[in-house]
């Protein structure tokens, strides 16, 4: 859509646009107020929106609404919220702080409950069984890979997973008046998982690359789509 | 006179014998410990001074007695007044001071008798006096009690200064023979202990003698001669400083230290430690052929230029059909051809605006896959501005499709309590997101049916596909560990694809690649919305970006390149003057 073609609230828009991404860029130059300026505007434009969602998509319909006009099964399930809801606004002071434990028991727990759950399951379990089945035969040849790649593939995949492991065993033994020695195919092993770790931040550092060129490149072009238009205008007249 | 009334009032007060506490004088009892004070009228009445009960509050210049007018001092109303009363009070006391000084000094025009000054007694204080005095004397000649207590007190003074006496018998020699008669008989009576010289061994035993100065006698200490201060040179004045601070250090006694051969070389390894010297050196210095700031100036301006360059010359129609196309991609691509219109597809937005160019330019051509398979879709969030971004993300990348809310899809808006609310939301849609982000009811009731896109959902699984866009790997992982086995309960199992930033694919990808496959389908960053692109084989948004993002990585890697090289260099050049330098030494 050219700039031509937007409408009043859009051309704003785009205006603002244009004017704070110049600002954020001014940070190419140095640290500034300008900078400054348009971080924290965008952090209080975010604060504020959160706020919003979180009253009229969370509080309003689950606590206020049930308590208000809902039956009394509602109005006395939207008690417990309330109370535990009353009880967490008790840390905002130090005195009354030790009322909100309770909640942030709650809390605390279901969210450990859940995680630890999760991970288990969720993570664990099937990341260990997918790794005993790389070296399942009739699977692979089930699938129709390569059986030689495909084994060599699941080896390399195994010592990396324990590699891994072994550079983060801190074990140490002691022998007669030496001590703090490590285990020696252990500090072989965890020299071979040093590798590992350092070829995994460097695919994490090219994501993260990748991510915040793609946002450059997405910003100018913003900026040469609004200004290719005007210089169009202006060349014309 | 009123205060004046109130201050013989206190004077008149009755003091308990036995708490000390003051009563009123018509109190039979003490109002505080209820002791008897009727024994006090019977005192009252027996001396010869009692005042009468009549006249007790009255004060004495009331009365008419002489003299009392003068001395009594007026209280004035106001207490401002009491200030001035006292300064001149104060003043004539010190006018009689220098008069009385002057009398006893006789200087010139002093009077030398001081009975002019004094005020005449009145007549019945005269009489007072004289007829008490009178009185305690024939008392005490008179009553026998008395009389025995106390000469009993008197031959007690005796003896108690007779032993005193006794004590400075040995250094006073002045005390009367009456007094020092009978100690001294007794003394002389024993047989006095003579003085032994002890033996070396046992003199070196007293260390006391080594530190502490021998005692002086008090005669010794009267007789110091003051050394110092204003009063140096007068003898047996008392010390400006106390005794030990004129002393010099006591004698130090020798100790040694009973050490083994081995602490002594440890001792000597210590020593030997803490005797090296520390000096810090200095850092080698690097040479830095232009400051940051240049270097960041330059970087930008290259980078910028090459991304500017490829967007304005890009050609957006030429289709990178070349493009190597992954198995996780084109895995997705089966499984969004293989939905049938009116299928539902839950859509999670689960990222950051920062990250919103790179993830909308990786969704675009899904979501649009989607509507063009004619499915309808739910949009939800763990996020709270996951929301807005969704329906940012189907405004600026969908418009082609002409949505309508509520109609072609519905936004259910934020979740909350992360995995918490992710289980809930897997076990019951309908209560844990029972409005609309517009809060309208989603759901419907018995009156009023479902919304369009939610007609047929109960349960989480009865999506036919759920596409998770999310840019954190853990917000992925809760996905899969919470809402997964949820999805794989019903009897069709409902797929789970992934929608990454660049950043995540590292952890997500294991998921995919795992056997049995924890998610069906992976699209990854820029690259991987380019891919899917190559499949459908429609315009959308990647190929936007696809040219610039190429230029703006290959310059990258060129000044990643370049940096690394000067890097090494300056590390490089140094080391080479080092070596020509020890060289020619």
């Amino acid at each position: 859509m050219s700039l031509v073609e937007l409408g009043w609230l859009d051309l704003i828009g785009a205006v603002l646009g244009f004017v704070f991404t110049l600002l954020i860029f001014s940070y190419i130059i140095a640290d500034n107020p300008l900078f400054r300026f348009t971080i924290f505007l965008f952090i209080g434009i975010s604060s504020g929106f959160v706020t919003i969602i979180v009253i009229y998509n969370v509080l309003l319909p689950r606590l206020v609404v049930p308590l208000i006009s809902g039956n009394q099964g509602q109005q006395l399930l939207g008690l417990i919220p309330l109370a535990l809801s009353v009880l967490l606004l008790m840390k905002i002071s130090p005195r009354t702080a030790h009322w909100g434990n309770s909640a942030m028991a709650y809390l605390v727990g279901v969210g450990a409950a859940t995680a630890i759950g999760g991970g288990l399951l969720g993570t664990l379990f099937p990341q260990m069984g997918a790794l005993i089945n790389l070296f399942d035969v009739s699977g692979i040849q089930q699938i129709g890979g390569n059986l030689i790649i495909s084994l060599i593939n699941a080896v390399i995949i195994l010592l990396g997973t324990i590699a891994t492991l072994a550079f983060f065993h801190f074990g140490i033994r002691s022998k007669g008046n030496q001590t703090g020695l490590q285990q020696g195919w252990i500090e072989n092993l965890s020299q071979l998982g040093r590798i590992f770790i350092a070829v995994t931040f460097g695919v994490l550092f090219a994501g993260v690359f990748s991510a915040a060129l793609i946002a450059l490149v997405e910003r100018l072009s913003f900026l040469v789509d609004f200004i290719k238009p005007l210089v169009t205008l202006i060349v014309t007249m | 006179m009123a205060q004046t009334a109130h201050i013989v009032d206190k004077m008149t007060e009755f003091i308990c014998p036995n708490c000390g506490t003051s009563n009123s004088p018509d109190q039979e009892f003490c109002q505080s410990c209820h002791a008897n004070l009727a024994f006090r009228n019977t005192t009252e009445g027996s001396t010869d001074n009692a005042v009468p009960e009549s006249e007790e509050n009255q004060s004495p210049a009331e009365e008419g007695y002489p003299g009392f007018e003068d001395e009594l001092i007026e209280v004035p109303e106001d207490n401002n007044n009491l200030d001035d009363l006292f300064k001149e009070e104060t003043e004539k006391a010190e006018i009689d001071l220098n008069t009385f000084a002057d009398s006893e000094t006789g200087e010139e025009g002093a009077i030398s008798d001081d009975s002019q000054y004094r005020d005449p007694l009145p007549d019945w204080l005269i009489d007072l006096t004289s007829e008490d005095v009178g009185k305690d004397e024939e008392r005490v000649l008179k009553d026998p009690e008395i009389d025995e207590d106390e000469q009993g007190l008197n031959n007690l003074e005796k003896e108690f200064s007779a032993w005193l006496s006794e004590i400075e018998n040995d250094d006073d020699s002045d005390i009367g023979e009456e007094e020092a008669k009978e100690p001294v008989e007794e003394i002389v009576d024993e047989p006095e202990l003579e003085q032994v010289e002890l033996p070396e061994w046992l003199e070196a035993m007293r260390p006391v003698e080594l530190v502490a100065p021998p005692l002086r006698s008090r005669d010794e200490a009267n007789e110091l001669l003051e050394g110092r201060g204003p009063l140096a040179g007068i003898w047996g004045v008392l010390p400006s400083e106390p005794d030990s601070a004129r002393e010099g250090e006591p004698k130090s006694a020798s100790v040694v230290l009973q050490v083994s051969e081995n602490n002594r070389v440890n001792a000597d390894l210590l020593k030997g430690m803490l005797g090296e010297k520390w000096e810090s050196k200095p850092l080698a210095s690097s040479q830095v052929f232009a400051s940051q700031d240049y270097i960041r100036w330059i970087i930008a301006l290259i980078l910028f230029a090459a991304i500017i360059w490829a967007l304005t010359t890009s050609n957006q129609e030429q289709n990178p059909r070349s493009l190597n196309t992954p198995n996780e991609v084109v895995s997705v691509y089966n499984l969004i051809n293989g939905l049938t219109v009116g299928d539902r597809v839950l859509v999670a937005f689960e990222y950051d605006p920062g990250l919103s160019p790179e993830l909308d330019a990786a969704a675009a051509p899904i979501v649009d896959h989607l509507l063009l398979r004619g499915v309808y879709l739910t949009m939800v969030s763990t996020s709270p501005i996951g929301p807005l971004l969704g329906e940012r993300f189907l405004t600026f990348t969908q418009v082609d499709h002409n949505l309508r809310t509520n109609r072609n899809y519905v936004n259910l808006g934020y979740i909350p309590a992360s995995t918490a609310g992710l289980i809930s939301f897997s076990q019951n849609p309908r209560r844990t997101l029972p409005f609309t982000i517009e809060s309208e009811p989603a759901w419907g009731d018995a009156n009023q049916k479902a919304l369009l896109p939610l007609q047929g959902i109960y349960q989480v699984s009865d999506f036919a596909l759920v596409v998770v866009i999310v840019d954190q790997p853990e917000v992925a992982r809760a996905w899969i560990e919470q809402v997964l086995p949820y999805l794989q309960a019903g009897l069709e199992r409902t797929p789970l694809v992934m929608v990454s930033s660049a950043q995540a694919e590292p952890l997500i990808r294991p998921y995919y690649e795992a056997i049995p496959k924890q998610i069906q389908g992976l699209v990854t960053g820029l690259a991987g919305g380019t891919s899917y692109t190559s499949l459908t084989r429609r315009d959308s948004l990647p190929l936007t970006y696809w040219e610039a993002f190429g230029t703006g990585l290959i310059i990258a890697a060129l000044l990643i390149t370049i940096g690394g090289i000067v890097n090494i260099s300056i590390s490089l050049f140094p080391r080479k003057i080092n070596d020509e330098g020890e060289g020619s030494e």
